[in-house]
């Protein structure tokens, strides 16, 4: 299905507005330029509206989906003012809204309208909306479908359930592989493949299995005791399987949880080992500092004890010079020689040899006694004092080595603070350089990965020993079922329901073989298109190799040398195009080729393969119609080189005041 | 719209059993179109029996 052309009468912004998206040219690719504010993604809603009667307000939420708000607000606003104001004046009491959109899917043509009446004085919606679609087949002949059955061809070619694989925002494409984005795939492929439908079946059997069994029981206690060990064995395995469902949630959470915490920490890798260091040696600057002040106190104190030995050094040198040049330290023999002479008085006997003394010699010694009292004592005093000078001149010595060492020690200590200072100052340079996230959240972000890193390896391991253990409650569950089928099967009170839970129970069989393999079918498909796409539309021909989507609705995508996963290295652009391939291969797998229509499709990408992206767009267009509305900043340069005029089929400029947008084409075909 | 893939993989599982075949092809119907699945299917697993015992 394509868009031929597209109506939009008093709803929202636009009072009158009407595209035509005709194919003019090699490639069926349509641009609508418009500033935000004026009603670019309205455009989107305007679309859903028409078709779904919702309308998706771009706020994505955390599953990729967009949310529906059907309050009486947002209907209210519905209509364009500057429209409803016009009515009013012009005495109606409503104001129709309409928005129309002329499809054409093989040879049949399809006018899709969705109209309903405002009321001029209260605004609010003044009766159910009107939903028609008119079809015209080749021959030209009209069929009119309303309400349910307008719903029904809306959905049997644009299903409402993957509409999003159809109209969607530029920035969906860059998180399409989000880990928490794979069970919305999931699901996605499990509606469109109809999936869904085979396990309601299966879903809808066992039920019935349970109703015939439920019957049988009752008529023979045989078949009651071996119903019971079969249903305590199911049992056990649909406990089991829960319990793996929960462990496997649990995983899905924690990957989640990583994932989300990644992208926190991402580029910031070395914050916290910064912050931490920067915080260390903010704790080692204060010790230093502690110390600095400590040496210092010791220096003052080394200067204090020395200054009166360095005040007084040039005195004691001469008092020292002067003792030693003029008193001769005998003290020792002087001693001696007085004990000899006082004894010689004493004894009028020469204390030495033994003779007598005259008075001549008494006189003399006398003498010498009396001299010694008056001199003798002060020269030993003398002496004494020398040596003390001579200890405080070789103390004032050590002064300078000591001065020295407690300088050193200083200098080191202030070494040591300024080399952290400046490491400080680096390191906050660069967390200042991270982003403006918090160091608390990044903290907590770190140590939240590693718990969920932690969890989700006890968790996988968990899940090999669930995994073994169901083989075993299945194993049981089996010889139980053929216990409970050889009980059954000799009762023959019972043959009619007997044969129907025979069938029943083969057709379950059957069902779920059919889910299981059905399951793995599409899922190799969906690979196999998305590399066949991807591969067509790469600017990297030697890079990638392999594309897979895993069973647990992961899409993997391979280096082609290494062999390693590598969809994280990715660029924004290589994803965006990943994204898209993986799109028009599910378009391929579901069978429904329609067209695309992109809301800003290349201005989330800011990396050099913008432009080749958007090549990728217009070579696609050559297969399928291509809607894209552009910001003007974001179709400039050279995006606007690569979608020229003349390779556009319809290129229109939205212009707006207050209340009304207007749409004019520029490209002039 | 009928999904091919479902459709060749039931042929495929029940191409010895053409009984089996309609009944598989008719419940998948059923919840295709989201119809109410209980009376359908009984009255398809009854046509299914009445078939197979007219087979034999």
């Amino acid at each position: 299905m394509r868009f031929i052309s597209a109506k939009i009468l008093n709803y929202r912004q636009y009072k009158n507005l009407e595209f035509d998206f005709s194919k003019t040219c090699d490639n069926d690719i349509h641009a609508i330029i418009a500033s935000n504010g004026v009603g670019k993604t309205n455009l989107l809603n305007a679309i859903n509206w028409c078709l779904y009667g919702k309308e998706p307000h771009m706020d994505v939420s955390e599953n990729g989906t967009a949310n529906f708000d059907d309050s009486e607000e947002d209907k209210l606003s519905l209509a364009n003012v500057d429209a409803i104001e016009e009515a009013r004046v012009a005495g109606d009491s409503v104001c129709n809204v309409e928005v129309s959109i002329i499809t054409e899917t093989g040879n049949e043509v399809a006018e899709i309208t969705r109209s309903v009446p405002v009321n001029t004085k209260t605004y609010y919606i003044a009766a159910e909306d009107k939903f028609q679609v008119k079809v015209t087949d080749q021959n030209g002949e009209p069929d009119y479908k309303y309400g349910s059955d307008a719903n029904a061809y809306v959905n049997k070619y644009l299903p409402e359930a993957i509409r999003e694989y159809f109209f969607f925002d530029g920035e969906q494409l860059l998180k399409y592989f989000d880990v928490n984005k794979k069970k919305h795939i999931e699901a996605t492929i499990n509606s469109i493949a109809q999936i869904d439908s085979l396990k309601e079946s299966n879903k809808h059997l066992l039920t019935l299995i349970q109703e015939f069994r439920k019957d049988l029981k009752k008529k023979d206690p045989q078949i009651e005791e071996k119903e019971k060990k079969l249903a305590t064995c199911e049992n056990n395995v649909l406990a089991k399987e829960k319990d793996i469902v929960d462990l496997k949630n649990g995983i899905e959470l924690s990957e989640q949880v990583i994932n989300e915490n990644d992208a926190i920490i991402s580029g910031t890798e070395d914050l916290v080992n910064d912050n931490n260091r920067f915080n260390d040696n903010q704790k080692r600057i204060n010790e230093l500092k502690e110390k600095k002040e400590k040496q210092l106190s010791t220096l003052k104190s080394i200067i204090r004890q020395y200054t009166i030995l360095l005040m007084m050094y040039k005195k004691n040198q001469q008092v020292y010079e002067y003792i030693n040049a003029n008193v001769t330290d005998q003290s020792g023999y002087i001693e001696e020689e007085i004990g000899a002479i006082k004894k010689t008085l004493n004894y009028n006997k020469c204390a030495i040899c033994g003779e007598d003394i005259d008075d001549e010699l008494r006189k003399k010694l006398q003498g010498i006694i009396e001299q010694y009292d008056k001199t003798g004592g002060s020269n030993i005093k003398l002496s004494e004092i020398k040596n003390d000078i001579d200890r405080a001149l070789v103390r004032a010595k050590d002064y300078k080595i000591e001065k020295k060492l407690a300088l050193d020690e200083l200098g080191n200590i202030e070494d040591e603070i300024d080399d952290l200072l400046d490491q400080n100052e680096e390191l906050q340079e660069r967390i200042k350089k991270y982003s403006e996230k918090s160091m608390d959240e990044i903290k907590i972000a770190t140590q939240e990965k590693f718990e969920h890193t932690e969890l989700l390896k006890r968790n996988r391991e968990k899940l090999g020993a669930y995994k073994e253990n169901l083989k075993t409650l299945k194993d049981e569950k089996k010889q139980a079922t053929e216990d409970f089928n050889k009980a059954r099967e000799t009762n023959l009170d019972n043959v009619e329901l007997n044969k129907k839970l025979s069938f029943v129970c083969r057709a379950q069989v059957i069902c779920e073989a059919i889910i299981t393999e059905i399951v793995q079918a599409v899922q190799d498909k969906m690979s196999e298109e998305t590399k066949r796409i991807f591969d067509e539309l790469v600017w990297k021909k030697e890079t990638y190799g392999n594309i897979k989507l895993t069973t647990d609705y992961r899409l993997k995508i391979y280096h082609l040398r290494t062999g390693q996963s590598c969809l994280k290295s990715l660029s924004d652009a290589e994803k965006e195009l990943l994204a898209l391939a993986f799109t028009l291969s599910l378009h391929e797998v579901s069978g429904y080729q329609n067209l695309l229509f992109i809301d800003t499709p290349v201005g989330r990408v800011s990396d050099e393969n913008r432009t080749n992206f958007a090549k990728v767009l217009l070579e696609v267009s050559k297969e399928k119609q291509i809607i894209l509305a552009f910001t003007p900043s974001e179709f400039k340069d050279e995006i606007e080189e690569v979608f020229r005029d003349d390779v556009l089929s319809n290129k229109y400029k939205l212009t707006s005041n207050e209340f009304v947008t207007k749409a004019v084409k520029t490209n002039g075909r | 719209m009928k999904n091919q893939l479902i459709e060749n993989k039931i042929d495929e599982k029940t191409q010895d059993d053409q009984t089996m075949n309609n009944f598989m092809k008719c419940i998948f119907e059923v919840e295709v179109q989201n119809k109410q699945y209980r009376a359908h299917y009984l009255a398809y697993i009854e046509q299914a029996l009445k078939k197979e015992d007219s087979d034999k």
